[in-house]
């Protein structure tokens, strides 16, 4: 289990790491703009970079066509950090963003073929929500997040992770583990300022990857007693939007709280709404004493 | 002839009859050998007493048992001839049973069985050369986990038989595969779960209803 642990998390996090340290070092030159989106494009791909790695330590070289469904996941948030990698030019425009959210939802729609969830109308829902979200964290994340992007990435894919385990679905339990990982390791190792701005290339990769693992986990969850709890974690998404800015105006708490609230609150409720179901289902004694590892 | 020693004749006879006849449809193995089919015959797997049971070296201590309730099938037979018995055998990987809901959820997961993608493990014969009168060697392919491998094992004709509504025929076969050869790799480093798994297989084909 340790073996595994430093292998598929904690190798693929500090990967991520690095990749944020040299994005770093590198905003170092140029002026704030640019800078803020080298720091973006970096978590978007240190993201997909821990998640990459964490699959393919347990799983092998990549594959074409891949050796399981589930692995197109990996070439779906690929090429999604890579065409927000492509927008972060100091000349990204609206219409631009706008395209790289349009492409990441092509590629989580041609990338994705799962069991049971490999039809038009689920693919081109997977499409959409992906370009939705993408579009409206990309507009968020023109405004100073702060610390909740990497806070709130992280609670988000632990309780994916927690998901997966729960669904006895261990190998894609550890890769959500080592995207957590990278999230909260890469906010440690980030600069404030940077950390809280993903840009748009990071916001397309965080909306691209919990879409399609939430649905990944669905997919491979056929006999789960709450089924519908993977959606909470893309709901959780919006709390991103919530973020930027100072204080509400209604309530006057800093919109950041607010933000990390609904993040957890969607989160929390997953976690503990399938824990108890699937707790209720049967069998107790026998879950007691068995564990994957 | 006395009237006498034709009864006692008939009732020897009579009693011999029932004797052989009861030795055929009861007896185990000897009796059941010598029922064989005249013809080549196809009989259907009968799921309710086929079972398919895998066995694993876990942590490098205990040996591991689960089975596979589904089994289906045909199995085409005929004892008289050296060509051997025939099998196309499909199981379902989400009949996987160890007695524990959460492990064998485990197991149909992708780290194991993947069942969403991989509903079926299937053996398709494709020759069988007799070794003696109870065992073939049979060659097919083995599919498991979606990855197809050539397998060779030895089967033994467990017997053949008429009764309770029809025909039946048995075979078992015991061999050992590398999960790694199908792409079953999960817990594989570290010794968690072995590489050799032994299968056993125990099959009872039918012709007409049973039971």
């Amino acid at each position: 289990m340790i073996e595994l642990v430093l292998k598929a998390v904690a190798a693929p996090m500090l990967l991520g790491a690095a990749l944020l340290a040299a994005a770093h070092r590198l905003a170092r030159q140029g002026d704030d703009n640019a800078r803020l989106k080298r720091g973006g494009a970096a978590w978007g791909v240190a993201l997909a970079a821990a998640f990459a790695v964490s699959v393919f330590v347990q799983e092998g070289a990549p594959r074409w066509p891949p050796a399981a469904r589930w692995h197109g996941t990996v070439y779906a948030i690929a090429a999604a950090a890579l065409i927000g990698l492509a927008t972060s030019s100091p000349r990204n425009t609206f219409l631009s963003f706008s395209a790289a959210a349009v492409g990441a939802a092509i590629a989580a729609a041609g990338f994705v073929s799962l069991p049971g969830v490999d039809t038009v109308l689920w693919r081109g829902s997977l499409g959409a929500v992906v370009a939705v979200l993408a579009l409206v964290l990309g507009v968020a994340s023109r405004r100073d997040g702060g610390w909740v992007w990497p806070v709130g990435g992280a609670v988000i894919f632990t309780v994916l992770s927690g998901l997966f385990m729960q669904s006895h679905f261990a190998k894609a339990a550890v890769a959500c583990g080592a995207i957590a990982a990278c999230c909260g390791g890469g906010g440690v190792l980030m600069p404030a300022r940077l950390a809280g701005r993903f840009s748009v290339a990071g916001a397309v990769t965080v909306a691209t990857v919990t879409v399609v693992l939430s649905l990944t986990g669905y997919a491979y969850d056929p006999s789960g007693p709450l089924r519908w709890t993977w959606a909470l974690p893309t709901v959780s998404l919006l709390g991103f939007v919530i973020a930027p800015g100072d204080r509400a105006s209604k309530t006057g708490l800093p919109r950041k709280m607010i933000g990390l609230a609904w993040i957890v609150v969607c989160c929390g409720a997953a976690a503990g709404l399938d824990f108890r179901a699937r707790m209720s289902a049967k069998d107790k004694a026998a879950d007691s004493v068995y564990s994957p590892y | 002839m006395n009237p006498r020693n034709v009864v006692v004749a008939v009732a020897v006879i009579a009693g011999l009859g029932c004797v052989l006849g009861w030795r055929s449809a009861y007896l185990p193995e000897a009796g059941r050998a010598e029922a064989a089919p005249a013809t080549v015959e196809s009989f259907a797997i009968d799921a309710v007493h086929s079972k398919a049971l895998f066995r694993v070296h876990h942590l490098g201590a205990g040996m591991f048992y689960g089975r596979f309730n589904d089994v289906t099938g045909t199995i085409v037979f005929d004892g008289a001839s050296a060509a051997g018995p025939q099998f196309d055998v499909s199981i379902a990987a989400g009949s996987v049973d160890t007695g524990n809901d959460k492990l064998d959820g485990h197991l149909k997961s992708p780290d194991f069985f993947n069942v969403a993608e991989h509903p079926k493990l299937t053996f398709k014969s494709k020759s069988a050369k007799k070794v003696n009168d109870k065992t073939y060697e049979v060659s097919g392919d083995l599919t498991i986990h979606g990855v197809t491998k050539p397998l060779t094992a030895q089967v033994d004709w467990t017997g053949t038989a008429e009764g309770r509504g029809g025909k039946r025929c048995g075979f078992e076969t015991v061999f050992t595969i590398k999960r790694s050869d199908f792409g079953m790799t999960y817990m594989l480093e570290g010794g968690g779960l072995g590489d050799e798994i032994r299968v056993i297989v125990s099959l009872e084909g039918m012709i007409g209803g049973g039971r």
